[in-house]
């Protein structure tokens, strides 16, 4: 296919929900016959969150739900337990609660310079997997320059802000859409999909919107 | 970068039930069970 299905998704990089659906849209995108480009769109989950909280996630949980560090250790093991299941490994003991707007203009970054799709994962394995800090600037240029960006040009966008704007205009449009939660897939500006669903899900929406441009070929290439 | 001025009539398509994230309750997200704040 020449005119790959577009698909826009709107997540957070220290989204639980987000990287398991990714893992299972990757699965579809593996099984679907055709081309997928994907853009990651910025959404922040907790904007008012500290680039340096001090504590795990289950003491942040303790403290901003007001529920016991044995119940916050549930939801921990629960997640961790289907992300497992999809291969992914979240170690709740090292994460680093932290701000994410800075990771959202790193993104952007990429975006500019070819490579986001490679950027987000590295931050979301950076996150959930090696509890790396990825509310600091130097942490993020460091994982910039494993995906194979300028760590100083990254430093320097990080440091000017010069992908904010692109940010704030993720968020707006986000609102605009009516978009409540994330991870948020919109397919050919036409489907929206909400949450990690199943792979079979996602495979069903990109084979519906493939079988929709071959019977309307003039709006495809429009 | 634009924002679009009105809501998007998208097609919701796949489980209107699966697991997604909405706020900073979701940077741990929700047990199997309720959790009643002590």
């Amino acid at each position: 296919m020449s005119n790959p299905i577009d698909v826009q998704i709107w997540s957070d990089v220290q989204c639980p929900w987000c990287y398991i659906g990714k893992r299972k849209f990757e699965a579809a995108v593996e099984q679907f016959d055709g081309e997928v480009q994907v853009t990651y769109r910025s959404f922040e989950l907790a904007p008012d969150t500290p680039v340096d909280f001090e504590g795990s996630p289950v003491e942040y949980l303790s403290q901003r739900k007001g529920v016991s560090p044995e119940q916050a250790k549930q939801m921990v093991d629960r997640v961790s337990d289907v992300a497992a299941s999809v291969a992914l490994e979240y170690h709740y003991d090292r994460i680093h609660q932290t701000n994410t707007v800075l990771a959202h203009e790193l993104l952007h970054f990429a975006k500019a310079h070819g490579l986001q799709v490679e950027l987000k994962e590295r931050l979301l394995r950076a996150y959930f997997t090696e509890g790396r800090h990825i509310g600091r600037a130097d942490e993020l240029a460091s994982l910039a320059s494993d995906v194979g960006l300028d760590p100083d040009a990254a430093a320097q966008a990080l440091a000017e802000h010069t992908y904010l704007p692109d940010v704030k205009a993720d968020m707006a449009q986000a609102v605009a859409y009516g978009i409540q939660g994330v991870p948020f897939f919109v397919i050919d500006d036409k489907y929206g999909i909400s949450g990690a669903q199943d792979s079979a899900s996602f495979l069903a929406a990109l084979q519906q919107s493939a079988a929709e441009r071959e019977s309307t070929p003039a709006e495809a290439t429009s | 970068m634009t924002t679009d001025a009105a809501p998007k009539p998208f097609t919701m398509l796949g489980d209107p039930a699966a697991e997604a994230c909405e706020g900073d309750a979701c940077l741990i997200p929700a047990p199997a069970a309720p959790i009643v704040p002590e």
